[in-house]
């Protein structure tokens, strides 16, 4: 993610932020739908391109959704690119973070496209998934359960993009899939970021 | 306790297109429907019972009843069998001459195509049977028929590493008890399948979970917690049965959890510990027992006479780097015996002291008479390790009496390295979760291996990350190592293997055995089968569709003799997953 664009997420993140949580009590009385389109802002509802490294969040675990909020609002999850996500959990409680992750995880899954239709890049990615356990944790279909991400369908930008800060730390926020991750090498990362998306 | 996928199961790559969040089947009746939206509505569970005069209704299940489960051919009273859990029942009119008869008489499909681990329990002509999730069903054992179905629904943040699992549930009085995936024990009524209490045991934004099934004795319901790969402080709880209030907590993890400094494990092999430097880290960190781990996987064995309990604890988090908790990790890695009545420690023995390669104790303990090494007949614990051993213990002082190697072994106990140190078994096993079953008469135990090596990595220390995913350190599967499975038979008296079976799949489940001279179990292709108990001759299978993952039960009904067992794959091994449980009659 380049700087510019980090700022331009910022200054959104800055506009949005007041729109929508001018104060507790009045995000209270606003109906999660108007809460969640600050959210849309970013993370749109209709088809994400692959190549997005904003994460589609609709239809998302909800755990895993609350724990992220969680994370960005106690500098848990702290890596450069998570800066506009941290503006935006500030003023947010504990029960906002619920119920937006609530509310998130209850939306369809948007299309995710396009897909990798290079065979030979897929069949490395699946192997490289089985023999780093992947599904140990995001089980059947990649469809990940509660804390655990689905990791399924998902942009292949954001998911080469999220295991690399995972191996370099940046993003410290699970030190287990740091250490899981550090076993891919560059073209791993490809190969099971194209794997995931595809698998759909 | 971690997962990792086996390279063998290579094969079983999914390319499954997915649509929903949760794969259910096209069976789901408008009643089952109805029940789901009561259950999001938060009743929680609907009795789809009628009230007919022909349906199985369960008894009240006294503690008198259960005690008698080991001589008791009729029903399946616990997930184990018995309360010395050897998984050996007596029922025998399925024996090695009628087995060539044995016919599926039906199928149940429950709602959720995930892992089934859990062993039926069966009384009074009813079975309770669970799945991942939580979902339990109460099912007429005779046909099939579903008589209620309570499905959990899950706190908001639920940690749980190796697969959705559950073990099954435990009854006594008029209640079934569940353990959750978010450290819930909930009681509900075995006739209408109603909560009449739920208990909350645990944080799972700390990672703690529940996959064992609880134990039901004297009044108690026993249950361990787990989340070691999340730095939890684990335990084992006694809760009162008819109150859920809590009766006594066994922490795992000692306020002193340090032990003795040992230099090598349980069987004499060098742990290539730097003492010195752990000493130095004790004196500038403290005692980690408070995020030590020490989950508990499965049932804890009871010893009826002398009010003992025996479990094994699994290993200290997190798994792979020692440096941040430095000494033994007492009791990660362990047999350890409590007393009954007041949870107060008696003894132990820590198979893998400082464990760095998650080789931990999973399996259930098992009681058993066994021959001492004076050749006398004592009280005995037999327990099957990732490490692959299978070790008997005098269940007096829990000493270890012999141990015996059933899987191949390479460079075990070398220290992870930061380019991968190649290690055999790997933290699969070994024997992972798996029971074991005994057949007292001939003196055998049963174990199920997975026979597969790991490459263990360690990178960086971390410190306890709130209740994340902790694991100090990785690994990854090992393709240019060979994988299969074996079912073995060791003469528990001696020491010696009798007999293995060699299957193409590394093994996981578990093992029924019966007085009809038969064992049974099932493997990662579907395969379901029998075999004779004194040689392993296979002399039955049948095919399902699915992974068959888990332990089997068995039960009398007007005549018949049944066995039931669940194909719903495996999780941390990527068998196929299905969505039923296969009962057979002769």
């Amino acid at each position: 993610m380049s700087q510019k664009f980090v700022l331009k997420i910022i200054a959104h993140s800055a506009l949005l932020l007041l729109a929508g949580f001018a104060g507790a009590g009045v995000a209270q009385a606003q109906a999660i739908e108007q809460r969640a389109a600050v959210c849309k802002a970013c993370h749109v509802a209709g088809t994400l391109p692959s190549t997005s490294v904003i994460p589609n969040i609709w239809g998302q675990s909800e755990g895993y959704t609350y724990i992220q909020l969680r994370d960005f609002k106690s500098g848990a999850r702290n890596a450069p690119e998570d800066a506009a996500m941290r503006g935006f959990v500030a003023t947010m409680s504990d029960a906002d973070m619920l119920e937006i992750a609530k509310y998130a995880s209850t939306q369809p899954w948007p299309k995710v496209e396009p897909i990798s239709t290079d065979a030979a890049l897929l069949k490395k990615g699946a192997y490289a998934t089985a023999l780093g356990g992947c599904v140990g944790c995001h089980f059947n279909d990649w469809n990940g359960f509660s804390a655990n991400p689905r990791i399924g369908d998902q942009s292949t930008a954001y998911l080469a993009a999220t295991i690399r800060q995972f191996r370099s730390g940046s993003r410290a926020n699970s030190p287990g899939m740091s250490d899981l991750v550090r076993t891919f090498d560059e073209g791993d990362i490809e190969a099971v970021a194209a794997y995931l998306n595809a698998a759909q | 306790m971690w997962a990792q996928r086996s390279p063998t199961s290579m094969g079983l790559l999914r390319e499954s297109r997915r649509s929903g969040n949760l794969v259910f089947t096209d069976r789901i009746q408008l009643g089952r429907s109805i029940a789901v939206c009561l259950v999001a509505l938060g009743y929680g569970v609907t009795s789809l019972a009628d009230d007919t005069a022909t349906m199985a209704r369960p008894g009240s299940l006294s503690q008198e009843r259960l005690n008698s489960a080991a001589q008791n051919s009729t029903d399946f009273f616990v997930t184990h069998g018995n309360y010395a859990q050897t998984r050996y029942h007596p029922a025998d009119r399925i024996n090695t001459q009628t087995v060539k008869d044995l016919k599926l008489a039906w199928t149940f499909q429950v709602d959720l195509t995930e892992s089934i681990q859990g062993a039926p329990i069966v009384y009074d002509g009813v079975m309770y049977l669970t799945t991942s999730y939580n979902h339990l069903f109460a099912v007429d054992a005779k046909t099939g028929k579903e008589l209620w179905h309570y499905k959990h629904v899950m706190d908001p943040a639920v940690s749980v590493c190796c697969g959705p699992n559950n073990r099954g549930v435990a009854a006594l009085g008029d209640l079934v008890y569940m353990a959750t995936l978010d450290a819930k024990l909930v009681a509900l009524s075995a006739k209408t399948g109603a909560v009449v209490w739920s208990k909350q045991l645990a944080d799972p934004l700390k990672g703690y979970s529940i996959t064992a099934a609880p134990t039901a004795v004297d009044g108690k319901i026993l249950i361990g917690l787990a989340g070691a790969e999340y730095g939890i402080r684990g335990a084992l709880k006694a809760l009162d049965a008819k109150s859920g209030a809590e009766v006594w907590t066994f922490h795992t993890t000692p306020a002193n959890s340090v032990g003795v400094w040992a230099t090598h494990d349980a069987t004499g092999l060098d742990l290539h510990r730097d003492i010195a430097a752990e000493k130095a880290a004790l004196a500038k960190r403290g005692d980690p027992y408070k995020t030590l781990g020490g989950s508990i996987w499965q049932n804890p064995a009871i010893d009826l006479a002398n009010k003992r309990v025996y479990f094994v604890v699994g290993n200290p988090a997190p798994d792979i780097d020692g440096s941040v908790r430095p000494g033994d990790n007492l009791y990660t890695d362990s047999l350890v015996s409590v007393d009954l009545e007041s949870g107060k420690y008696i003894c132990h023995l820590q198979y893998i002291p400082h464990d760095i390669w998650d080789m931990d104790a999973v399996s259930p303990a098992v009681l058993t008479p066994v021959t001492d090494q004076a050749g006398k007949k004592i009280p005995g614990v037999l327990h099957a390790g990732k490490s692959g051993y299978l070790y008997v213990h005098d269940a007096k002082d829990c000493s270890l009496i012999r141990s015996t190697g059933l899987v191949e072994a390479k460079n075990e106990r070398a220290l992870p390295t930061r380019e991968g140190v190649l290690i055999r078994p790997g933290l699969n096993g070994g024997v992972s979760v798996t029971p074991l079953a005994i057949d007292p008469k001939l003196g055998l135990a049963f174990a199920l291996t997975n026979e597969s090596a790991l490459k263990y990595y360690f990178f960086t220390s971390t410190e306890y990350p709130n209740g994340k995913l902790w694991l100090g350190g990785s690994f990854k599967g090992a393709p240019e190592e060979p994988t299969w499975g074996d079912i073995v038979a060791t003469d528990y008296n001696t020491g010696k293997i009798r007999w293995k079976v060699k299957k193409p799949l590394p093994m996981f489940g578990g093992i029924l055995a019966t007085a009809g001279g038969l064992i049974f179990t099932g493997e990662g292709s579907g395969e379901f089968g029998a075999y004779d108990s004194a040689t392993g001759k296979e002399l039955w299978s049948y095919k399902t569709d699915a992974g068959v993952n888990a332990p089997a039960s068995t039960y009398m009904l007007d005549g018949k003799q049944y066995v039931v067992v669940g194909a719903g794959g495996n999780t941390q091994l990527d068998y196929k997953r299905g969505n039923k449980y296969y009962v057979f009659a002769y």
